[in-house]
């Protein structure tokens, strides 16, 4: 019994003898005394090649173009057909530069056709949509903000650094097919807006407006609407606002002030209307703190406030109608129509 | 068109505060004016943030104290060197220097960090009313005293005096005023 249980545990000992001795468990002994030089010498040939250059997705391995396709469409929650989603992603450059690639190896291009459209004409239908929508929901949304402040909150939605920023979060820049490498931006901007287009196109226009409203809307929350707007003027309109409304003519106060003879000095004005307070702020002199009230009861007058409601999104917004033809006041139409007599002579 | 810039700089101004240490005790002052000086009376206020404001101070040699305090109460000073130390009574230290006293209970109630001398610099102390133009422009407004300024015997009317309900009146000879006592012949010629 001894001498079998001694024999097992030799053969044993002679297998993990075994196994140890493969040359891929080799135990290096010593100190590596190159080794500096070597990783010197490593830095040194990098230096001089330059960084490892950008390479696009499809060139590594596991790239499925049409999964990935398809993985799109899923993500997004929007079914739409591949070949959709494939015209959506093609670039006019792309198809040229494919066009001009086989016609350089001399193949002829009626008998073997590319069958690639590009995103063109989708991604104005889009833009057109886009901005559309975007405008008349913020007339519904502010509907006593001036034309121009519409416009300027607009503009901050669809300028190229806004939907750049959206297009890359949804992933699309890795599906784009576009003689360009590293995706411009204005490139991504153009596919978002096709994909809005090929939604209108291929569903509805309310599945587009969806779309908008989960995406690009939201990008509202925690900006301040009254910071897009730059009024140079903010007492005239305020003039106009009260003349229209029969009210009396603003008239700043000085309610308090602070260290007037330091450096650090603040001073609180508020403007009154027929002794009513409709709007106050702070200031370092009292020229600006008149002009930031005028600003602040601006605000309270449009209702953009800060105490405003907070924006209709997700399910609040589901059955909202609205009229996208209604337009709200020009600021400059109102001045001129509504400017008291007086200040009209001095202009004048 | 917001004015956003212009809140930021509302809400880090400094305020200018002013105090009547008129018969008000410098002990309970202190802890009061610390919290403005600390700026502990603002919704921003952090310990290491100096966001304290500016107090000023009039009247301090018309301090009050309780008791005995004025003969008993003991400043303490010590030179750093051997055989430096001295204490003086709070009679005094206000001999001395009418504003010492609520400088002093001052800077003892602010916290021993870096922020003490600084916050001790937006303390003006001033021992009468006379204030420097520049300094009362700046003034914003009041802090309320402490105590309650007791009215002494002499301020009210006589007619209050009589007008005030008594139990019983006192016998002619009870003597009240001492400077009123009638001069009394028979007893008089015995001095």
């Amino acid at each position: 019994m001894a001498a079998s249980i001694r024999l097992g545990s030799c053969i044993r000992r002679i297998l993990c003898q075994k196994t140890s001795l493969s040359p891929l468990n080799v135990v290096q002994r010593g100190y590596r005394n190159k080794l500096r030089d070597e990783l010197v010498q490593l830095y040194r040939l990098r230096e001089e090649i330059g960084p490892e250059p950008l390479r696009h997705r499809s060139e590594w391995a596991n790239w499925n173009y049409n999964v990935e396709l398809f993985a799109f469409g899923k993500r997004l929650g929007e079914d739409l057909k591949e070949e959709t989603l494939r015209t959506v992603f093609s670039h006019k450059c792309y198809i040229e530069r494919e066009r001009k690639k086989r016609e350089d190896l001399g193949i002829d291009l009626q008998t073997v056709s590319l069958s690639l459209e590009d995103n063109e004409q989708l991604a104005e239908q889009g833009e057109v949509l886009t901005s559309r929508y975007i405008k008349g929901y913020l007339r519904h949304v502010y509907p006593l903000f001036f034309e121009e402040g519409i416009s300027a909150v607009h503009d901050y939605l669809m300028s190229e650094e806004m939907l750049n920023y959206i297009g890359r979060h949804i992933g699309i820049t890795d599906l784009m097919l576009c003689s360009d490498f590293p995706a411009k931006d204005s490139t991504v901007v153009k596919t978002l807006k096709a994909l809005i287009g090929a939604i209108q196109q291929e569903k509805d226009e309310e599945r587009a407006k969806r779309f908008i409203h989960d995406f690009i809307l939201p990008q509202l929350i925690g900006v301040d609407v009254n910071e897009t707007w730059k009024v140079v003027n903010p007492m005239g309109l305020l003039t106009a606002i009260l003349n229209s409304q029969n009210r009396g003519l603003p008239e700043p106060r000085l309610l308090r002030q602070a260290g007037s003879n330091t450096v650090m000095a603040v001073y609180h004005v508020g403007i009154y209307s027929h002794k009513q307070l409709i709007g106050k702020a702070p200031g370092e002199t009292i020229s600006i703190a008149e002009e930031m009230a005028a600003r602040d009861a601006l605000k309270n007058l449009m209702k953009t406030a800060d105490s405003r409601p907070a924006l209709l999104l997700g399910k609040l917004a589901e059955d909202l109608n609205f009229d996208e033809n209604k337009t709200n006041i020009s600021a400059i139409d109102f001045i001129k129509q509504h400017e008291p007599k007086q200040a009209a002579e001095i202009s004048s | 068109m917001a004015h956003n810039r212009v809140l930021q700089w509302a809400t880090f101004a400094r305020s200018w505060w002013i105090y009547d240490a008129y018969h008000q005790c410098p002990f309970e002052s202190a802890k009061r004016l610390c919290i403005f000086l600390q700026g502990q009376h603002k919704p921003i206020y952090h310990p290491l943030s100096d966001i304290g404001d500016h107090v000023v101070v009039i009247n301090t040699k018309d301090i009050s104290m309780k008791n005995e305090y004025w003969r008993k109460w003991r400043f303490h000073h010590h030179t750093g060197y051997p055989g430096g130390y001295s204490q003086t009574s709070a009679w005094r230290l206000h001999d001395l220097d009418d504003t010492k006293i609520l400088h002093k209970a001052v800077y003892s109630r602010l916290p021993g960090n870096l922020l003490r001398r600084r916050m001790m610099r937006r303390l003006h102390l001033f021992p009468d009313t006379e204030v420097p133009d520049d300094i009362l422009q700046n003034v914003t407004d009041q802090i309320r005293q402490v105590q309650l300024i007791p009215k002494p015997i002499h301020k009210y009317s006589k007619e209050d005096i009589d007008n005030f309900p008594k139990l019983f009146d006192w016998p002619e000879e009870y003597v009240i005023d001492y400077s009123k006592k009638k001069k009394d012949e028979d007893t008089e010629k015995y001095f």
